[in-house]
């Protein structure tokens, strides 16, 4: 028991952020034109919408909660002092985390059901999806079955992460935990292991500059409303993009 | 080409030997410790040595009393000892209150370590008579013992337990991990013990030994270098003492339920909240138009 400790929260973490920092460069450095979540929405646009903007603001919630409690556990348990403040980022990350998990799975169907999305589909895309779901799961199991874990991983996490970073691992908490937080961990450190491997890439590249960029005018040059009728065969006007 | 495919498969063998490096020279790192600091750190809080009996049983020459090889199984896991059958653990066990002792991750190594400091430390004499713990005191700054702890003194302890009020040391509030039923407070966290009825079953010498000095390994990381003050453990004490007093007149919510049933209804609000933010979205792919009409133009 204790070597299995040993590797999934000492081993798991350092190959985990090894193989991640490696991977990444190498395979921005290689296919630099493939280091993107290789959008679909050209193919197919309505479920995407219920799967995709839910499942994103859900995971960016909870990834940027996950991370402040980690970098400044103090403030997390100073804002948690105050019972009704405990009780609202508790519930409002359950929230998300019901989010994250509706979307993935109307994700996962998308990608599994759709003719067009089928084509486009590597069997890593459908690993990871899995991997997520079963994460999320995990997450909710924990927020519902261990309340308040944004108290207790502030001040019992936060130390073990910090230890794997100051390179002197301690695992005597986390050896002591219940199961499925045990799960929960090792499946975190698989699924960064997994990035450079999947379009989960993506996630360090967001296009931030979306958010100040300047509207782009598209100024069509030609008869429209003949272009969309269906009556007209393309040899009149022939499309002059897409 | 040929190059460059042994020099690619030559890559590939590095990064390999060097993830099985990671792995078996993380694997292979245990710490170190000696007995004495071990006995310290993690046994002291609920055993003496010869002070009598405490949270647990007073170990004053318990290698002779129990054999080594049963001490490590013991000390690895009582939990899995006690499921087992096996009759010592069970009285030992049943005669403790049924605390369970937590599982140590110690090697063998450690633990002789540990009995070797026992043995060291514990009287020559051996008597057949069980030493008598001495009583307890605990007393506030003020001079205040715990039988005189008033109202005041319990809401101290109500807010050192909820975290309204910080520990002096920034350790983390109880209500964290440990849940006290008691009216008009929230449910506490569910990853450790509930402790309504914990004066009861460790009554305050034993209370205090453990928030002394934690003896669970998940209590003891978030109390590192987070030491609980004098006059914080004698309040926590007070509200604990009142509220396992007053746990009969309780009435007790399920949380869980309303946790469900608020996650589900702002799920539902968040959905709504996007649907109404991107109403006015391309609800199609932007090429389904052209699609159409490629079908029609056919």
């Amino acid at each position: 028991m204790e070597t299995l400790y040993n590797f999934l929260f000492i081993a798991l973490p350092y190959v985990a952020l090894t193989v991640f920092l490696i991977g990444t460069i190498y395979r921005y450095k290689g296919t630099k034109f493939k280091f993107s979540s290789l959008s679909s929405q050209f193919l197919e646009g309505r479920k995407l919408f219920w799967g995709s903007v839910p499942f994103h603001y859900g995971i960016i919630f909870l990834f940027f909660g996950h991370l402040i409690a980690f970098l400044i556990p103090g403030t997390v348990i100073a804002w948690n002092s105050e019972p009704l403040r405990l009780v609202i980022l508790e519930v409002t990350g359950f929230v998300f985390g019901l989010s994250a998990l509706v979307g993935m799975v109307s994700l996962f169907f998308r990608r599994t059901t759709d003719a067009r999305i089928k084509v486009v589909t590597s069997k890593m895309d459908l690993i990871i999806e899995l991997l997520i779901i079963a994460q999320i799961i995990l997450g909710l199991w924990i927020a519902y079955g261990f309340r308040w874990g944004s108290s207790w991983f502030a001040s019992v996490l936060s130390p073990y992460l910090w230890s794997i970073f100051y390179l002197n691992p301690n695992i005597e908490a986390v050896s002591n935990m219940p199961l499925v937080i045990q799960l929960h961990i090792s499946l975190a450190f698989f699924i960064v292991l997994l990035i450079p491997f999947t379009r989960l890439v993506h996630l360090l590249v967001p296009p931030l500059h979306y958010l100040w960029r300047p509207y782009q005018r598209v100024i069509w040059y030609w008869d429209r409303k003949k272009v969309r009728n269906p009556k007209s065969p393309w040899s009149v006007t022939k499309s002059q993009n897409n | 080409m040929i190059y460059r495919q042994n020099f690619n498969k030559t890559h590939q063998y590095s990064f390999r030997y060097f993830i099985l490096f990671i792995i078996f020279t993380t694997i292979s790192t245990f710490p170190q410790d000696n007995g004495e600091k071990i006995f310290l750190s993690v046994c002291r809080a609920c055993h003496t040595i010869g002070q009598g009996r405490l949270v647990g049983p007073d170990l004053a020459n318990i290698q002779n009393r129990l054999e080594e090889g049963w001490i490590i199984k013991f000390v690895k896991s009582s939990q899995k000892m006690i499921k087992s059958g096996d009759p010592l653990a069970v009285k030992t066990f049943n005669e403790y209150n049924k605390i369970i002792m937590p599982d140590q991750a110690l090697t063998d190594a450690q633990i002789i370590s540990v009995i070797n400091y026992i043995k060291e430390k514990s009287p020559t004499e051996t008597t057949s008579k069980e030493v008598k713990t001495p009583a307890f005191t605990l007393k506030n700054s003020l001079g205040f013992n715990l039988d005189e702890a008033g109202r005041d003194e319990y809401k101290l302890g109500w807010q050192y337990f909820t975290g309204e009020k910080r520990f002096e040391n920034s350790g983390p509030p109880c209500l964290s991990c440990h849940n006290v039923v008691k009216d008009n407070l929230i449910s506490g966290g569910l990853l450790s013990k509930d402790l309504t009825n914990a004066f009861s079953r460790l009554n305050a010498a034993g209370i205090n030994a453990i928030i002394s000095n934690p003896p669970f390994p998940i209590m003891r990381t978030a109390f590192e270098n987070k030491q609980l003050t004098k006059d914080e453990r004698y309040y926590l004490l007070a509200f604990l003492k009142q509220a396992d007093y007053d746990s009969i007149y309780q009435h007790p919510v399920n949380y869980d339920k309303r946790f469900i049933y608020s996650g589900i209804i702002g799920l539902i609000f968040l959905l709504g909240f996007f649907g109404l933010v991107w109403y006015g979205r391309k609800k199609v792919s932007v090429k389904q138009d052209i699609f159409k009409r490629q079908l029609k133009s056919k």
